[in-house]
């Protein structure tokens, strides 16, 4: 992977999401290993899965997301910026996993994007949340 | 792009015709199609993870919801071929004390119900 980031702007629809996540997975794979792509790859789908279902706008507004991709000291930095109402996945509680009922229903996506991450900051900055995370 | 094999009348095996993510609206379709199978009936299912290059929180949702069908029956649910990266992902969310993963092939797997 070149030390310039590259950047990725994701339509609000579950088919581009993943798209971009597995177009993600595939740079980091090649860059790096198996491992790498796959853990980037779930970053992305998990987090803007997350965006895509939750994010709340104003009526009319149309939410607006951005994967950038990029490395640090070896590692794959991945910042994921959307327009939606703020909101940190940090405060979300980890999913009680002795209950499958409660898995169904959601909580293992940001679950396993603090899990399979090396570092993760959130931050809100000019009406856009900035979630960054390490893998 | 899902298939659907009987195995000794009782024993069902679900693999994928081509390389695939189980992701987002390919989750959503996955479950409409296995619910379609009678995979109840089944004395256990046989899934192939040959060819499932990656899962989302949502696809396992899917595999969770195979098993929740399969378990008030006595049934079983195996999982074979998976990748190490998936392997993973199931014992982060503790899955692996619920699905029996195993690294053999489907024969192999058939061979020990």
């Amino acid at each position: 992977m070149e030390k310039s980031q590259l950047r990725f702007s994701v339509e609000p629809s579950m088919t581009d999401v993943d798209l971009v996540s597995a177009r993600v997975s595939e740079i980091v794979r090649k860059a790096s290993d198996n491992d790498k792509g796959f853990r980037a790859g779930l970053v992305v789908i998990e987090a803007c899965t997350n965006i895509v279902k939750h994010g709340s706008l104003k009526a009319g507004d149309k939410i607006e997301i951005e994967v950038n991709l990029g490395n640090e000291h070896g590692d794959v930095v991945i910042a994921i910026i959307d327009s939606s109402t703020q909101f940190s996945p940090l405060d979300a509680n980890d999913p009680n996993l002795g209950n499958l009922d409660v898995m169904q229903k959601g909580g293992m996506g940001i679950y396993l994007i603090k899990r399979f991450s090396k570092d993760i900051s959130y931050r809100y900055v000019d009406g856009r949340n900035i979630l960054t995370v390490t893998v | 792009m899902f298939k659907f094999d009987l195995h000794n009348k009782t024993i069902g095996v679900i693999s994928l015709e081509k390389p695939s993510r189980i992701t987002g609206e390919i989750s959503a379709s996955f479950r409409k199609w296995y619910e379609s199978k009678e995979i109840g009936k089944c004395s256990a299912i046989v899934i192939d993870g040959e060819n499932i290059q990656f899962i989302d929180s949502m696809g396992i949702a899917a595999l969770i919801s195979i098993y929740k069908n399969l378990t008030p029956k006595g049934s079983n649910l195996l999982l074979v071929n998976l990748s190490p990266e998936i392997k993973k992902l199931l014992g982060t969310l503790r899955l692996d004390r619920l699905f029996n993963i195993r690294d053999c092939s489907v024969e192999d797997a058939i061979k020990t119900i």
